[in-house]
């Protein structure tokens, strides 16, 4: 059995968790620094009726834990799991939608693996990021456009949402996420976790 | 009574009135439901309304935003079929106004809801019920909280390299290159460490718990039970 495959099947342990937990907590960290400036701009933009933009710059930033996460353990339903942990914790921490957040999180996390999953795990490149990013657009504007009612807006509006979004999500998630990992795996800390691994 | 409800049941009755609140037409329901809310944060012993209403301002302004963006966007479709408008409701209130209502309370209802469960639930016994109810692997819930109790100490580094930076003279350099990419290398090596001292300590085995989450009668209740009222309230709305 190849050194892949063994890895993949093998249960995600403890440091895995925790390192999923800290790693979410980072982007969150990001994520809130960004809230800041999505709140600024939607209350600028509120009175002309576009504050419903406001967020979407930003929202490529909630993607980049699950992808981190995929992309340095290199395993199948780590993406999922570090969404779910991200959400969790913001829910402790006191986000305002609460348990809706959790549910989100697993739509995302879910999005995020299929770029992978097309290949098989096989890939870690830019391709799949890219393609884990623009599922990860489509699957959160399907599920925040059923919570949020988009069907009731004109089509322009809800366009010029997506590809906000998908901008968003091209450069946080598939390339800046991408950069940051490569990065960090150069540094020679992440040796012990299967990107580091793939490397050498 | 909020307080004492299962943090399990507590999350999936609200979880599931979350997503019935977006298929059911009209504002009158999110009111509603907000009002529950409302009352359950006042019935709770753990938090107070100032508290509340300092949560609730984030969104409140995505509302506003959603109001104003649904009354400016509107796409024109016949909205008084949609919402059980009476005839002399229709006629008085402007559709898009209506559209614009029903999108702001509805993401208003979403945060009373949040807001009972975040400010309801106290983070060990959602950890606990999470084990012990949705079967959540003990490693996961560790895991969870690490991250939470190391927070403050990850705010404190994350002060400490913009300082850093601060005193070296660089300035104006990207934030995700500088103090963050510092607090991603710090954060590899605390989850390594973290992790080996507490599989010295059997945290990575099967343990048991001190806190052990009870299911009662009236967990089921409220878990059943405020589903249960959105959809009598979007029956009564419609066939009344």
């Amino acid at each position: 059995m190849s050194k892949k495959l063994s890895r993949q099947r093998k249960a995600l342990a403890l440091k895995d968790y925790i390192f999923m937990g800290l790693l979410s907590l980072v982007f969150g960290l990001i994520y809130l620094l960004a809230v800041y400036a999505g709140s600024a701009t939607t209350a600028v933009l509120t009175p002309s009726g576009y504050g419903i933009l406001g967020y979407e710059p930003f929202y490529g930033i909630w993607f980049m834990a699950a992808l981190a996460a995929v992309y340095i353990l290199r395993r199948p339903g780590v993406g999922i799991v570090a969404e779910i942990i991200a959400s969790v914790i913001e829910v402790i921490l006191g986000n305002t939608f609460g348990p809706v957040v959790i549910l989100s999180a697993f739509i995302q996390g879910l999005a995020v693996e299929l770029g992978f999953m097309i290949f098989r795990y096989k890939r870690y490149d830019y391709l799949s990021c890219l393609l884990g990013a623009v599922f990860a657009t489509v699957f959160s504007f399907v599920w925040t456009g059923f919570r949020s009612g988009y069907h009731t807006m004109q089509l322009q509006i809800v366009l010029l949402i997506f590809v906000i979004r998908l901008l968003s999500s091209i450069f946080f998630t598939g390339f800046l996420t991408k950069v940051l990992c490569d990065q960090l795996a150069k540094t020679g800390l992440l040796n012990s976790y299967p990107i580091g691994q793939d490397k050498t | 009574m909020i307080d004492y409800v299962n943090p399990f049941y507590k999350m999936s009755g609200i979880l599931s009135t979350a997503l019935l609140l977006a298929v059911v037409p009209g504002y009158h329901v999110n009111i509603f439901i907000a009002g529950i809310a409302l009352f359950c944060l006042l019935g709770s012993q753990r938090t107070n309304f100032i508290t509340a209403i300092k949560f609730l301002m984030p969104a409140l302004l995505v509302a506003l935003s959603f109001f104003f963006a649904g009354m400016k966007f509107y796409s024109g479709e016949e909205i008084s079929a949609q919402t059980n408008l009476t005839i002399s409701e229709a006629s008085v209130l402007p559709p898009s106004f209506v559209n614009g209502l029903m999108l702001s309370t509805r993401i208003l209802a979403y945060a009373m809801l949040g807001l009972v469960f975040g400010l309801t639930t106290k983070n060990n016994e959602l950890i606990a019920s999470a084990i012990q109810q949705a079967r959540m692997k003990p490693e996961m819930a560790y895991g969870i909280l690490a991250a939470v109790h190391l927070l403050p100490t990850v705010r404190e580094e994350y002060r400490r390299s913009k300082l850093a930076y601060r005193v070296r003279g660089v300035r104006g350099r990207a934030f995700l290159s500088g103090p963050i990419f510092c607090m991603l290398i710090r954060t590899v090596r605390w989850s390594e460490f973290l992790a080996m001292a507490m599989e010295a300590r059997g945290f990575s085995n099967q343990r048991t718990s001190y806190l052990e989450m009870k299911v009662r009668m009236s967990d089921i209740v409220f878990g059943l039970g405020l589903p249960a009222s959105v959809v009598t309230l979007a029956l009564l709305n419609r066939f009344l």
